[in-house]
C-alpha cells in the first residue's frame, strides 16, 4: 500500500525517466512495472539520496546488459559502466530538481557501479517499485527504494523556479 | 588559431560527448576528471574556456572556480558549469564564485557551442 508521498515520488521517477531516456535514446520509451529478469553479464549503478524534509532517504538502481546500456545514448559509448553511472546521476538529478517544487531539497550521493552475472535488484526499504524501461526494443531495469516519515505531506508550489534541463544561462 | 577548451567532469562519457561537440565546432579540447586536475590544467596555461561539472570527487566544480578565480591571471577566464543541479541558490553561489554561466544536463550541443562561442571567441 503506497502513501500519497510514495505516489508522488514514483510519479516523478517515471516522468523523469521517460524524458531523460527519450532524450538520450532519441526514441519513445515504454515504461512498465517489472522486476529485473536479466541473465548473463550485467552492469548496475546505485545512487543514494536524502533530504531533511520528511527525513526522506533512498536509492535508485539501474541495471542492464552492457550492449543495452550503449543504446541508451545517441552517441557511441565506449564505457557502459561509466554511462550507466552518469545516466543514474542525471536521472536522480532530474528527480531532485522536481522535488524542489515540493519544498524538498535533496542531497545526492556518488554513483556506485557494479558488474557481474545474473545480478538481482532488491531494496529493503518500506517503499519500492521496479520498472522496465524499453527504448529501441532494448530494456534496462530500475529500482527506486525510499523511506519518508509517515506524516510527510508534499504540496506542489509552482512558484518555486528551477532551471530546466538543457537550459543555458549566461551570467 | 583555434581556442582550447578544458572539459572537467568525472564521467568519461560526458567528457567525450562534450569534447566531440566542441571539436566539431573547431575547438581544441583537453580533459580533466575532477577539480584538482582541472585546476592544475588551468594554472598550466593555454586554456581559453572551461566547461565544468559541479559534483565531482576530490574537489567539486564550484570549489575549483573559487580557487582559480583568486588568481588574477584567470579573472577573465570563462568557466561554464555543466551539471544536473538546477537549484537557484547553487547557481547564485557559482555566479558569486566567478563562473560565467550554467547549463543543466543533458546539454544540447548547439546551445553549448553557442555559449562557448559567445564567451570564448
Amino acid at each position: 500500500m503506497y502513501s500519497d508521498t510514495d505516489e508522488i515520488v514514483f510519479s516523478l521517477f517515471e516522468e523523469s525517466a521517460r524524458e531523460l531516456i527519450e532524450y538520450h535514446s532519441q526514441s519513445p520509451v515504454e515504461i512498465s512495472n517489472a522486476k529485473c529478469q536479466l541473465e548473463g553479464r550485467e552492469v548496475a549503478s546505485v545512487l543514494g539520496f536524502g533530504a531533511e524534509r520528511c527525513d526522506m532517504h533512498g536509492s535508485v538502481a539501474l541495471i542492464g546488459r552492457p550492449e543495452s546500456i550503449r543504446t541508451f545514448n545517441r552517441d557511441s559509448v565506449d564505457n557502459p559502466s561509466d554511462w550507466i553511472g552518469e545516466l543514474n546521476n542525471q536521472l536522480v538529478g532530474r528527480i531532485k530538481n522536481r522535488l524542489i517544487q515540493y519544498g524538498v531539497t535533496v542531497q545526492m550521493g556518488t554513483p556506485i557501479i557494479l558488474s557481474g552475472d545474473n545480478l538481482d535488484l532488491d531494496g529493503l526499504s518500506a517503499s519500492q517499485k521496479h520498472w522496465r524501461l524499453t527504448a529501441n526494443g532494448v530494456s534496462i531495469y530500475a529500482l527506486l527504494a525510499f523511506k519518508a516519515m509517515p506524516t510527510c505531506s508534499l504540496q506542489l508550489d509552482s512558484q518555486k523556479v528551477v532551471m530546466e534541463e538543457g537550459a543555458v544561462c549566461l551570467f | 588559431m583555434p581556442s582550447t577548451v578544458l572539459v572537467v567532469d568525472d564521467s568519461v562519457t560526458v567528457r567525450q560527448q562534450v569534447g566531440a561537440a566542441l571539436k566539431q565546432a573547431g575547438f581544441v579540447v583537453t580533459e580533466a576528471k575532477d577539480g584538482v586536475e582541472g585546476k592544475n590544467k588551468i594554472t598550466a596555461g593555454g586554456i581559453s574556456c572551461v566547461i565544468c561539472d559541479v559534483n565531482m570527487p576530490n574537489k567539486n566544480g564550484i570549489e575549483m572556480v573559487e580557487e582559480v578565480k583568486t588568481d588574477e591571471r584567470f579573472a577573465k577566464l570563462p568557466i561554464i558549469m555543466l551539471t544536473t543541479e538546477g537549484a537557484p541558490e547553487l547557481i547564485q553561489r557559482a555566479k558569486k564564485a566567478g563562473a560565467s554561466g550554467w547549463i543543466v544536463k543533458p546539454f544540447k550541443a548547439d546551445m553549448l557551442i553557442a555559449a562557448v562561442q559567445k564567451l570564448c571567441c
